[in-house]
């Protein structure tokens, strides 16, 4: 009996499925290029990194096509290590990672920090290994992708990011003339977030209808622009492709982390406040932060519900500091008010729009990337696993509370291959997202 | 491109959270028929299959037994899969006896392994945030007493002491510079109750048997989980414990079973054996923290009715030589959807052959074998996990048992 127990165990007795059919349908990802911004380039934990431009989701979709006849995916990558990262005044800094430390309270607390960055990153690398098929540069607005401008070493209009790898980073190329390189047969290009978000991201500073950087761009200047990126990929092999659109800030860490009336007092601690201040009332528990109006550090208000405090206020200064009560009312760069968030709705329903149009008249592939970042509004489960968009806990998204980690990046690869395979009747199987690399803690 | 994704997981085919048969070879002799004896009283093993007939037996009986359960399960990812096998045979068994009383009344005993789940899959698997291991033993010891009303119908009763030990064991999605993910170890036991009755009834060259086994509701009240590899930074965003106390309960459904048997001539009985395993009435099982609340969860529930029909037969091949076939269909309990690679169920096909040899006077060895094809079970819009995939398992028991009456 245990011979026949052996036996069994060793020989037969295996189940076989039949293989799922793998095809590309009508596309053709033979050349693949990607065009975008930061979500395109591989950019997290507020730096342009290896570990994440490695799993950028448009390095997995090319895995992906690699299935069906997809040819070579290069990216122009940073070294290992600390990555890419600019300050305000475009000095080189490290991408984020998580310290432990102690408050002044005595509480541990996790707290996100750089250190120093890697020079050499910032060199040439050009058409070492070009054409580069992703071709997503943290920061381009739409209207940047046709500029010349954007390559050159003037900061800005020129971008540090495009400027490493620019195939002619001194006169002439642009992210279009590049990407006509790949002489692509299938692209992704996920252009518009920047247009907005560079102005929701600096807590509204910048002005609408305006093309400098913390600005809004025009709709009219956003849709010429459009038109013209996807004139000049038609203009190619690729009569297919697939277009994102731009989701809503109010899924984000970085905008939603620190809720509006965060404040927490003690009753001593309200009326202290109650008896310095005779504008506001204060009263024990969750208490609205007070913040500077724009322009202005004479009078002071609260927040109101809709309105957002940025994660990249001092944070110390939250929990120790009074910032947030009348003594030291919150800047209004690290504010968005309720006529800013107003804002950035109108212009991101408004381009969204145009984007949507654009891939009807074009039979293009439309990636709802609004629903797909207002889905983890509520903790999504996937192979057991419950992930939300708060920061840092079982999150898609990375230290820098705005741009999504490594499993963040399988997500929407998903989320494109879903809607390339229901455009293009492809049968792309999915990623297994748990299997990517989520925060790394201490 | 080759898809095949072969993961191998050991479970005897009852488990924990849903599936829906008894376990089909508590005794060796109706393990042959397709793991069923309702209406034949052949040996001590009617202890178990049904308690009112004891009391039919001519003499007093021992039986005592043991099998191997070797199940493959196979399971395809839909993304890449990753090759996985384990293969960890379970050997259940059993022991029973039956002892002649005055005035028509007969008494029994019987121990055995009413429900067994041994689950493993690599510890890096695409379901290792669900479960990466899990096992559950029981045992049911049960005494009984029947009585012979007359010679054509007989009735007994008798009250269940069961037992249970569980432990399960998935991986925590937590990672540092130096873990990939880390480990929590769920470990409980407990016992509780219940009862079983049973009705035999002989007319001529038919036998009819009715057997009801009760829900027994098992109360874990000692679980602990314990925590391993967790980053500091964890514990300080989620307050994780290294070591938290849990009450959960393991629930097996009420069963009743029955059975007609017809006797042919004097060497051929075919038998037919409908039961109902009343799945739809578990609840889910909650994971209930004492003090870290938060931890609370459960998972469950939502079951259909397990229905299985048995077509059977013993042939007396001459004096000192029984074989015996069996057919069996079954339902899963486990609905679409809810599928879980903990214990993979689903509808399935059995057929099962035995044999037995008069060594000495009174003295019987018996062999059988069975083996369970499952249908294929694709999960694509899994609720439970949002784990999808498909699975496939092959289930084969070998049981080696020997009884004596005297």
């Amino acid at each position: 009996m245990f011979l026949f127990i052996g036996l069994l165990s060793l020989s037969g007795c295996k189940n076989s499925f039949d293989e799922p059919a793998i095809s590309a349908g009508n596309a053709d990802f033979t050349h693949f290029v990607a065009l975008g911004g930061y979500f395109t380039a591989g950019f997290g934990d507020g730096a342009l990194t290896y570990d994440i431009q490695k799993n950028s989701f448009p390095a997995i979709l090319a895995s992906r096509f690699a299935l069906v006849g997809g040819g070579d995916f290069k990216q122009p990558l940073v070294n290992p290590g600390p990555g890419l990262a600019y300050d305000a005044g475009y000095n080189i800094i490290s991408k984020l990672t998580l310290n432990i430390s102690n408050d002044c309270h005595g509480n541990e607390v996790l707290i996100p920090f750089r250190s120093a960055g890697d020079p050499s990153n910032e060199n040439w690398i050009g058409c070492a290994t070009c054409p580069y098929n992703n071709l997503g540069v943290p920061g381009a607005k739409s209207f940047n992708l046709s500029q010349n401008t954007f390559g050159r070493n003037l900061y800005p209009p020129g971008n540090p990011f495009y400027h490493r790898f620019a195939s002619d980073n001194v006169q002439s190329s642009t992210i279009l003339s590049d990407a006509a390189l790949v002489n692509p047969t299938f692209f992704v290009l996920w252009v518009g977030n920047e247009d907005v978000w560079q102005y929701a991201r600096s807590g509204g500073i910048g002005d609408i209808d305006s093309i400098g950087m913390n600005d809004i761009t025009p709709v009219s200047t956003f849709q010429s622009a459009y038109n013209g990126i996807i004139s000049s990929l038609l203009a190619g092999n690729a009569s297919k492709g697939a277009l994102a659109n731009i989701p809503n800030i109010d899924c984000f860490p970085f905008f939603t982390a620190i809720p509006y009336n965060g404040l927490q007092l003690t009753k001593a601690e309200a009326d202290h406040l109650n008896a310095t201040s005779n504008i506001i009332t204060f009263h024990e528990g969750a208490n609205a932060y007070v913040v500077y109006p724009p322009n202005s550090s004479n009078y002071y208000r609260q927040l109101g519900p809709g309105e957002f405090v940025l994660l990249s206020v001092p944070q110390d200064s939250l929990t120790c500091d009074s910032l947030g009560t009348p003594q030291h009312p919150i800047p209004a760069n690290y504010i968005l008010d309720s006529a800013e968030v107003n804002n950035i709705r109108t212009y991101t329903a408004l381009y969204n729009n145009f984007i949507a149009s654009v891939a009807a008249v074009n039979d293009l592939a439309l990636v709802d990337m609004q629903s797909f970042f207002n889905s983890f509004k509520q903790a999504q489960m996937n192979n057991g696993v419950h992930y939300t968009n708060q920061y840092l806990k079982n999150s898609i998204f990375s230290l820098d509370g705005l741009y999504p980690n490594a499993r963040g990046n399988a997500f929407i690869a998903n989320t494109f291959i879903k809607s390339i395979n229901s455009k293009y009747l492809s049968t792309l199987p999915l990623v297994d997202a748990n299997s990517y690399r989520g925060n790394t803690l201490p | 491109m080759k898809r095949r994704i072969l993961a191998l997981i050991l479970f005897v085919p009852t488990v924990l959270v849903a599936d829906g048969f008894h376990m089909n070879s508590q005794g060796i002799k109706a393990l042959g028929m397709g793991g069923f004896a309702t209406a034949t009283a052949n040996d001590a093993s009617t202890v178990f299959y049904n308690v009112g007939a004891i009391a039919h037996l001519k003499q007093n009986t021992f039986a005592a037994g043991f099998s191997a359960v070797l199940p493959y399960t196979s399971y395809l990812d839909p993304f890449d899969g990753n090759s996985d096998r384990n293969v960890t045979p379970s050997f259940p068994f059993h022991f029973y006896g039956v002892y002649k009383l005055k005035n028509k009344f007969t008494t029994g005993f019987a121990v055995f392994t009413p429900y067994t789940v041994n689950t493993k899959w690599e510890d890096d698997w695409a379901g290792r945030y669900i479960v990466q291991e899990e096992r559950m033993q029981t045992l049911n010891i049960q005494p009984a007493l029947a009585y012979e009303i007359n010679e054509h119908l007989s009735i007994g009763a008798g009250p269940i002491l069961a037992w249970a030990h569980t432990k399960r064991r998935h991986a925590v999605d937590v990672a540092s510079s130096t873990v990939e993910f880390g480990e929590a170890e769920y470990k409980s036991s407990g016992t509780g109750f219940g009862f079983n009755a049973g009705l035999h009834y002989i007319y001529n060259n038919i036998s009819i048997g009715l057997n009801y086994r009760s829900m027994q509701k098992i109360k874990l009240n000692n679980g602990t989980v314990t925590y391993s590899d967790i980053p500091q930074g964890a514990v300080i965003l989620e307050g994780t414990p290294s070591t938290a106390d849990y009450r959960s309960a393991v629930t097996l459904p009420a069963m009743i079973e029955t059975g007609i048997a017809y006797n042919l001539n004097t060497k051929f009985t075919a038998t037919f054996n409908f039961s109902l395993a009343q799945w739809s009435k578990v609840d889910a099982v909650s994971f209930d923290f004492v003090d870290n609340k938060e931890l609370t969860f459960a998972e469950g529930g939502n079951y259909d009715d397990c229905l299985s029909f048995n077509l059977g037969g013993q042939y007396q091949y001459n004096e000192r030589m029984v074989f015996r076939a069996g057919l069996v269909v079954e339902n899963s309990p486990v609905k679409d959807g809810y599928g879980s690679p903990a214990s993979p169920d689903a509808n399935k096909f059995i057929y099962s052959g035995g044999v037995s040899y008069l060594w000495k006077q009174g003295l019987t060895v018996d062999g059988g074998i069975m083996i369970q094809n499952y249908k294929s079970r694709l999960e694509s819009n899994n609720v439970s996990y949002n784990f999808n995939g498909e699975y496939k398992t092959t289930l084969y028991i070998l049981g080696l048992g020997i009884s004596y009456a005297f």
